[in-house]
């Protein structure tokens, strides 16, 4: 059997402080979690390959970023050139959602055209927990209602997960993966390659 | 890489009192989350270390008594020249309620409330002959809901009064090697209306020559109705003395044990790498420190300083050649905090602004805005791999955490430009490790004034101008290194006012400190140079990282495998030998990158920043106004040479 083709894309991870990008991050790549993760600075980097079929590889160059306000200042380093973005938010705080929204305003605005946004609930455990501890309750437990209109208005993919037990967080990768413009990766590949067999030929002649 | 395990920084403060450098005769009082003593009423008697609780004050008196005793508080723990005599407050945690009463005491009378003795006694200035510390603390709570108020005051208070006490005897002792301090929790169901009886137990005795010191502190706290049944804490701590070498400070807590046995924790209470490569080097690196140790004695002497038999010395020898030597061999671990202190001239700070933190932490107490926010999400994100970083074993927040919480909030309000970035929280994390809470504070005023100017204030400009002189040193001064970094030749023309991706991997460099970036002890060896010689030492520093790395990233591939080496090496430089000698060695080393190297690039690069955001359509490039500079500083180069 061929080795898989493997298309590269790069995917960037923004929103709030502490609502666990780093956490989701360590729970794609390597199926762990823990409860307190050392708080990112400035930006952290992964590599990580999801298989869309048999064959075909697509490989995420994943940048983790610092969620404090201020670190938006080095933003625009953090989405150059991004294929795709996960805006995280806690399912339980309204405030990351408002900041998920801001971020995905700048993305709109800064970021390539062709940039695919999904809208990351996390939390979804204790979200659940909190639900089934009050099945009754009439009040509105979690933002999911909110966020899930909100995305489908803004045509952002949307996933609800959990770091902490796993819950989706496959889904979501995979999701944005089928996404991403595969073909068009592979015809600019060979688009390179020609061109550079192109020059390698006139080189040569040259050189004669 | 992310998923790499970051180990960073540091190791309890064993400190004395302030300037203080001989014998405590007190241990050292902490200052409590203010949080927590808000309805409390404590102080207390130094050397006899007898807390009495005056159990019929009203709680109206207690709050009212509270900032007053918590000024008190503050003076004794804050002012190292506050005479024992001085200090006549009496001792007490009261916590009372219109239908509760809990009270912690201390006295050698009182039998329903805290009963505490603690005896240190110590020839001065001498190696401790024997040293015992005991105390017994019982605990009498009537009603749930205030038990479990005082209680929280109450644990806080204990295991920080063992530490407090354990760090008088580590004080007194240069020479512990190895201390264990087990903090366990067992829990027993007892009945309701089983008087609750939490017990400190402390005792501790060291002989100067080989033998141990054994601390024992029982807490047993039993809560009544409501709360889930009773908790005993218990502290065990061991240490033993052996010739010249270091403190080391072991602790774990039973609900940690399992992730954190003894063995597992470093000297400073970080989970120890689990690495082969680390723990062939640790063994021999024991040996570097022992023969530094000797060394640093030797220099203090010739300078006609004093090297206490116990504890760090407080005065250092003023910046030479020979010091700047010593200090990148690396200071001795126990004197580290001294010597950042004194080389950063922190005393200067702390004596003009003398009361200036307790205020802060007074004022502070009950602040509440983004910053705090921020500062509780960090908390428990600063060293979750460290012991004296997590919660105790009975859930409540350790000292550290608490006197983290107390200086970022401080700081916050004392420099409103900064208010509280992420990254602080490592930096102030690892000098809570090493100084006192106030020094830590000053400390950190200094880094963030003086050494790194504006890298931490709101728009970050600063690290996006330093990351530039950064990239400027490497195209320098390894250009083939520099051709990996920015492999795409469209950055490459406006590479300053366009920083290549890779310099969002080595911004957290500059903003922590190395922090969680270099294994523990070689991020030490960094501050050690970094508090003597300035901010240059991260670019030296930064630029020997990537020297070390030059073999790897010229063998890369592409961008993505040279990110990934960026981001997992410098963890894995376990020997601090092999980064100062790449940094400091005479030929392709890095120690003549200087301040005035610095400052230029700095100017230009503030100017490159400044045009591009100023004129969309600038005409030079990055690339071509660089090389310009270039030029003409060779041709200022030769020309200096003719004259």
């Amino acid at each position: 059997m061929s080795a898989p083709r493997i298309a590269q894309f790069k995917l960037v991870l923004l929103g709030e402080s502490a609502v666990g990008k780093s956490s989701l991050l360590l729970r794609f790549a390597r199926g762990v979690y823990e409860d307190n993760r050392e708080s990112t600075i400035g930006a952290a980097f992964l590599a990580q390959n999801v298989r869309l079929e048999p064959d075909l590889v697509v490989r995420f160059e994943i940048w983790d970023t610092a969620g404090q306000e201020r670190y938006k200042a080095l933003a625009p380093m953090y989405y150059r050139n991004a294929n795709a973005a996960l805006v995280v938010f806690d399912l339980l705080s309204q405030e990351s959602l408002a900041r998920a929204q801001s971020w995905v305003r700048e993305l709109r605005v800064q970021a390539d055209d062709g940039i695919i946004i999904a809208l990351v609930g996390n939390k979804l455990d204790l979200l659940n927990q909190l639900k089934a501890e009050s099945p009754n309750s009439s009040g509105k437990i979690g933002i999911s209602e909110d966020a899930k209109s909100y995305a489908a208005e803004a045509g952002l993919l949307y996933y609800e997960c959990s770091a902490k037990t796993g819950e989706n967080i496959e889904a979501v990768f995979k999701g944005v993966a089928e996404k991403m413009p595969i073909n068009e990766y592979f015809s600019s590949q060979e688009e390179e390659q020609q061109h550079a067999v192109d020059l390698g030929a006139s080189s040569s002649g040259c050189a004669c | 890489m992310i998923d790499e395990l970051r180990m960073p920084s540091a190791f309890r403060a064993l400190q004395r009192k302030q300037h203080a450098p001989a014998v405590p005769s007190t241990p050292s009082t902490p200052i409590i989350p203010s949080t927590q003593v808000s309805t409390n009423n404590f102080s207390s008697r130094p050397s006899v270390s007898s807390l009495r609780s005056d159990s019929t004050s009203s709680r109206n008196a207690a709050v009212q008594a509270g900032s007053h005793e918590q000024q008190a508080l503050y003076n004794l723990s804050l002012n190292p020249n506050t005479k024992d005599n001085e200090i006549d407050s009496a001792a007490s945690i009261n916590t009372t309620n219109s239908n509760s009463q809990s009270s912690i005491s201390i006295s050698s009378e009182t039998n329903d409330s805290v009963v505490g003795n603690m005896n240190l006694s110590s020839p001065v200035g001498k190696v401790i002959g024997n040293l015992n510390a005991a105390s017994t603390t019982s605990y009498n709570s009537k009603t749930s809901k205030a038990s479990k108020t005082s209680f929280t005051s109450y644990a806080s208070y204990a295991s920080y009064a063992s530490y407090a006490s354990y760090a008088s005897h580590a004080s007194t002792a240069s020479n512990i090697s190895n201390a264990n301090y087990l903090n366990s929790v067992q829990s027993n169901g007892s009945s309701k209306e089983a008087p609750n009886t939490p017990t400190l137990n402390r005792k501790s005795a060291a002989a100067s020559t080989a033998s141990a010191v054994t601390t024992d502190a029982t807490v047993g706290a039993t809560q009544s109705a409501g709360s889930a049944g009773n908790a005993a804490l218990s502290f065990r701590s061991t240490a033993r003395f052996s010739s010249a070498s270091h403190p080391t400070l072991l602790m774990h807590s039973t609900s940690a044990t399992k992730s954190l046995s003894p063995q597992a924790v470093d000297q400073y209470g970080f989970k120890k790498p689990n690495d082969a490569e680390f723990e062939a080097w640790s063994l021999q690196y024991k040996e570097h420190v022992e023969r530094q140790t000797q060394k640093w004695t030797a220099l203090l002497r010739a300078n006609g300083l004093i090297v206490p038999e116990e504890g760090a010395p407080v005065r250092f020898p003023p910046d030479s050649h020979k010091v700047r030597k010593y200090v990148r061999k690396g200071i001795p671990p126990t004197w580290r905090g001294n010597a950042w202190f004194w080389y950063a001239r922190g005393h200067e700070k702390l004596n003009s602004h003398p009361g200036l933190y307790a205020k802060l932490v007074a004022d502070t107490a009950t602040l509440k805005n983004s910053d705090t926010e921020h500062i509780e999400r960090d908390l428990h994100r600063t060293f979750p791999d460290n012991v004296y970083f997590r919660n105790t074993a009975n859930g409540e927040e350790s000292p550290h955490l608490c006197a983290l919480r107390r200086l970022l909030t401080s700081f916050s309000v004392y420099q409103p430009r900064i208010g509280y970035c992420q990254s602080l929280n490592f930096i102030a994390g690892n000098l809570l490790l090493f100084l006192e809470e106030e020094k830590a504070f000053w400390l950190l005023v200094i880094i963030t004034q003086q050494h790194l100017p504006g890298l931490h204030e709101v728009n970050l400009e600063q690290v996006n101008i330093s990351q530039g002189v950064l990239m400027l040193t490497v195209r320098d001064r390894m250009p083939k290194v520099w051709q990996t970094l920015n492999r795409d030749s469209q950055l490459e023309e406006n590479f300053i006012s366009t920083l290549p991706p890779v310099s969002l991997c080595t911004a957290p460099w500059f903003m922590s400190l190395m922090v969680n970036i270099l294994p523990i002890e070689t991020m030490l060896r960094v501050w050690d140079c970094f508090f003597l010689e300035g901010p240059k030492t991260l670019f030296r520093i930064s630029l020997a990282i990537f020297k070390i790395m030059e073999p790897q990233l010229l063998k890369s591939n592409d961008e993505l495998e040279v990110f990934q080496i960026i981001q997992s090496s410098p963890g894995k430089l376990y020997d601090p030998e092999v980064l100062m000698k790449t940094c400091y060695k005479r030929q392709n080393g890095f120690g003549h990158v200087s301040n005035e190297d610095i400052a230029m690039l700095r100017k230009f690069v503030v100017g490159r920043r400044k045009s591009v955001r100023e004129d969309a359509n600038l005409e030079t490039s990055d690339r071509r106004e660089y090389a310009r500079l270039h030029r003409g500083r060779r041709i200022r180069a030769r020309l200096k040479l003719y004259r």
